[in-house]
């Protein structure tokens, strides 16, 4: 049941585009069109639950000091190891993300699980907390550039809608639109989501607090 | 502490060495797949226009400046081409990609820059689609753009055959001897229009096809003697005025070909007879002449100009000749008086898209308008350029001048006057 709640979490509750609003960048640049969105993601699924994997694996070995280094030479390892087998059998997808694949290794989202999660859980909580996160990327990454897709460019995967492409914005594909579906999309989720935004800003309103161990330490040290 | 340093250390190293590793193996699966997706990348402008190819191979030679690869295709389904030309129109130099198959055809071209008109490039390119050599009704090469095309796939071609190691076909050979066979036999646009005729009834074995410009100022036949195949020019009054081999070697004064020579005249009388009845009939029905039996046929030797037709009429000679104006055929007939002087003038023959020209300027017998007027009483050796008054511009009015410059070269032929 908690390893439910663990995979929900990425997927819903801490969506990490849309709720944690991290990966901004990736998410504005590569939602033109699904099919590099869907590429992104799948890369950025396969880097996190790898690296949660192995971070969570080493998580005793590892000494706190140099725990920073070593996630990012790991994190680092996955994105070139993704990047390589994606410039071999995707190119066309390659092509598309750029350097914005390379750019995995800085992504905020999969540091932030390793540091948040990977490095204080086992490792079967680890892989999970990576795939729910993956796919909460995943699905946050898809349903923008689906939206962009069809009503900027009038096409869904590539594949021409007959009506809509006479009648599209192209304006969505451009970085505008694409930061006003992001809006659109947070605005929706904040909506239908039960938890309301605090007004004051700190740690509390944090939706990762439950997991983060700085408001306990806090109270500890009072 | 010191312990714990020691720790951070092998570990990161440990990380990293592990990571390094891990990194290599898969750059051993994977390095040489994206090679080869590079490489194929590259060939993608090739492939494109070679679409059955399998793999490159760049053909090494020394090539004209326009043509900078070569390349063949070693599944053997032809060669690409990667070609520049300069249009001296604009300041970027076309750029296309030529793919030309085994038969000599080319299978695609790609203009991959091209900074004239939009759009143009995909016109140019369903133009060029499945030409050959000849690049028979492609562009006329009106502008400088089209030049520039026609130029490089030009040069392309004579680099595709220096190179390629490929034999010509025999028609092709037989069609590039065109401009051997019928000198004045091009259209307006430089290229030739030749229509093959059906093989008249008693035609002998040797010939085994005739070819007739659409001017109909000539024939050229293909013939056979023993294994030789033949090219054989022969002018509107049947006479064989050129004779070689497809490889274009002379023969015309070679005693063994004789027979072919033969041969070829007597194929002609049947197709020049209904020919030259038609021509009697338009200079009966434009007032040249009463009757069809006052025009006389007069045989004025093997040269192989523009002139179909020399008749002696009443009251002098009348000269027929064609060339090919922008809508078809230009026929014009001068009658010279014995004395020299020219005495009628008429268009037999125009385009009929631009037909109310016909009557307006050209068209009449002298004496009803003032084109034909200029013409009256002048002589071969007092028209000069200002009194022709063509200066040329036109399809239409360069063969009205080239119709008169051969028409002025066989009046001197038929009386002993040397050409100029």
């Amino acid at each position: 049941m908690n390893k439910m709640k663990t995979l929900l979490n990425g997927i819903l509750k801490e969506n990490p585009v849309l709720v944690l609003l991290l990966g901004t960048c990736p998410t504005l640049a590569v939602t033109a069109d699904a099919k590099s969105a869907l590429g992104m993601g799948a890369a950025a699924f396969f880097v996190l639950v790898g690296s949660n994997l192995v971070i969570s694996l080493l998580r005793n070995i590892i000494p706190d000091k140099v725990r920073i280094p070593s996630y990012i030479v790991i994190i680092a390892g996955f994105v070139t190891i993704v990047e390589m087998l994606m410039h071999a059998f995707f190119p066309s997808i390659y092509e598309a993300l750029g350097v914005f694949l390379s750019l995995i290794v800085v992504n905020c989202i999969i540091l932030g699980r390793a540091e948040m999660f990977a490095s204080k859980n086992k490792v079967v909580e680890s892989i999970i907390d990576g795939v729910g996160m993956g796919i909460g990327f995943l699905f946050a990454l898809l349903a923008m550039a689906v939206i962009r897709e069809v009503f900027g460019a009038g096409s869904f995967f590539g594949m021409e809608i007959p009506f809509l492409k006479d009648y599209c914005f192209p304006i969505l594909t451009s970085a505008p639109g694409g930061f006003f579906v992001f809006g659109l999309l947070i605005a929706a989720v904040n909506k239908f989501s039960t938890r309301k935004p605090k007004k004051e800003f700190g740690c509390e309103g944090c939706p990762s607090a439950a997991t983060c161990g700085k408001t306990k330490c806090e109270k500890e040290a009072e | 502490m010191k312990n714990n340093s020691l720790k951070s250390i092998i570990v990161l190293s440990a990380i990293c060495l592990v990571v390094a590793l891990l990194l290599s193996a898969v750059n051993e699966v994977t390095a040489p797949l994206i090679a080869a997706a590079e490489q194929k990348a590259a060939d993608g402008a090739l492939l494109e226009v070679l679409p059955d190819a399998t793999e490159f191979e760049a053909v090494e030679g020394e090539f004209p400046a326009t043509v900078t690869e070569m390349k063949k295709d070693l599944g053997g389904s032809g060669f690409a081409f990667k070609l520049t030309a300069s249009s001296s129109y604009s300041q970027s130099p076309l750029s296309i990609v030529l793919g030309i198959d085994n038969e000599g055809k080319i299978t695609k071209m790609k203009i991959v820059n091209y900074a004239e008109t939009k759009g143009n490039a995909a016109d140019f390119e369903a133009l060029f689609a499945g030409k050959d050599a000849t690049m028979t009704d492609v562009v006329a090469g009106c502008t400088y753009t089209t030049n520039a095309l026609k130029d490089a796939v030009k040069i392309a071609y004579d680099v595709f055959y220096e190179f390629a190691d490929i034999e010509k076909s025999d028609e092709q050979k037989f069609q590039e001897l065109y401009t051997a066979m019928m000198p004045s036999g091009t259209d307006k646009t430089g290229s030739y229009a030749m229509t093959q005729i059906e093989l008249p009834e008693g035609v002998p074995a040797s010939i085994t096809a005739i070819y007739q410009p659409n001017t109909g100022i000539g024939y050229a036949m293909l013939g056979k003697s023993g294994e030789t195949m033949l090219a054989i020019g022969v002018n509107a009054y049947g006479k064989v005025n050129y004779l070689s081999d497809l490889d274009g070697n002379d023969l015309l004064a070679d005693a063994a070909y004789a027979q072919i020579i033969t041969d070829a005249e007597s194929a002609v009388p049947s197709i020049y007879t209904a020919n030259n009845d038609s021509v009697i009939a338009k200079m009966v029905e434009k007032g040249i002449i009463a009757s069809a039996a006052e025009a006389k046929t007069v045989d004025f030797g093997a040269v192989s100009n523009r002139v179909v037709a020399v008749y002696k009429v009443n009251g002098g000679t009348a000269y027929v000749a064609n060339s090919e104006g922008f809508g078809g055929v230009l026929s014009v007939c001068y009658v010279f008086a014995d004395n020299g002087a020219i005495v009628k003038y008429a268009t037999l023959n125009h385009s009929e898209q631009d037909n109310e020209y016909a009557e307006m300027d050209y068209g009449t017998v002298i004496g009803f308008n003032s084109y034909p007027e200029r013409f009256n009483g002048l002589t071969v050796d007092t028209i000069t350029d200002d009194t022709l008054l063509i200066a040329g511009s036109t399809f239409t009015t360069t063969a009205t001048k080239q119709c008169w410059n051969d028409i002025k070269a066989a009046y001197q032929i038929l009386n002993g006057e040397a050409a100029q």
